[in-house]
């Protein structure tokens, strides 16, 4: 289409707050009755209509750019039927299961500490031991010490 | 006023062309909407109500 010499002269144009916050518009839906209907469509710069065919399962979006040069987007969306999935949802871990797993943690935690516990007291024995069989104790010079049993 | 009013009933294209500063080459119904909406003379909102006036089930078969 031919750029229109008046379209900068018109008042109303510039007074609309649609061009002046340069912001494509939207429209609501449109019910068209073929793909050619929605295509010829007329559609003001600086907006983007939204089209439902009656007749099949197609959206078509049609956009036009602020610039008088810039030709309208068209664009086709097929609608496609979501069938319910007949997969059962899967059970989320719930607050028995974690109950149960922290338990579990707890029990072994316990045997570990006992664990430790129990070297602790076999180290410490084995040192009193050793310790009542020293007699005497030598220092050398590097700070090295030498138990004479 | 009732002159201006046989003028349109005689031809109410050419009076509404020079209305709305209609090129005479422009002859198809969406061309022309084209053009006012391009000139800023009808909003997008008021072409979406007039579409969808045409498309109503009332108006089948006058348009």
């Amino acid at each position: 289409m031919i750029p229109n010499p008046y379209f900068m002269q018109n008042p109303n144009f510039m007074q609309n707050p649609n061009y002046s916050q340069a912001q494509i518009q939207q429209n609501p839906i449109i019910s068209v009755r073929n793909e050619e209907e929605a295509r010829n469509y007329p559609i003001a710069h600086g907006n983007s209509v939204t089209f439902k065919d009656e007749n099949s399962p197609y959206i078509y979006t049609k956009s036009m750019g602020f610039s008088q040069l810039d030709k309208p987007i068209f664009e086709k969306y097929r609608l496609i039927k979501e069938e319910p999935s007949l997969e059962e949802p899967k059970k989320e871990c719930g607050c028995d299961g974690l109950k149960d797993q922290l338990g579990e943690i707890q029990s072994q935690l316990v045997s570990l500490w006992d664990e430790i516990n129990n070297l602790k007291d076999r180290k410490r024995g084995k040192n009193n031991e050793y310790a009542s069989n020293v007699k005497s104790v030598q220092t050398k010079s590097d700070g090295d010490v030498i138990p004479t049993i | 006023m009732l002159q201006m009013l046989s003028q349109f009933k005689q031809n109410p294209m050419a009076m509404l062309s020079q209305r709305f500063n209609i090129p005479q080459n422009l002859n198809n119904p969406n061309d022309i909407i084209q053009h006012l909406l391009n000139t800023g003379q009808v909003s997008q909102q008021q072409v979406n109500n007039a579409m969808q006036m045409r498309n109503h089930p009332m108006f089948k078969g006058m348009f």
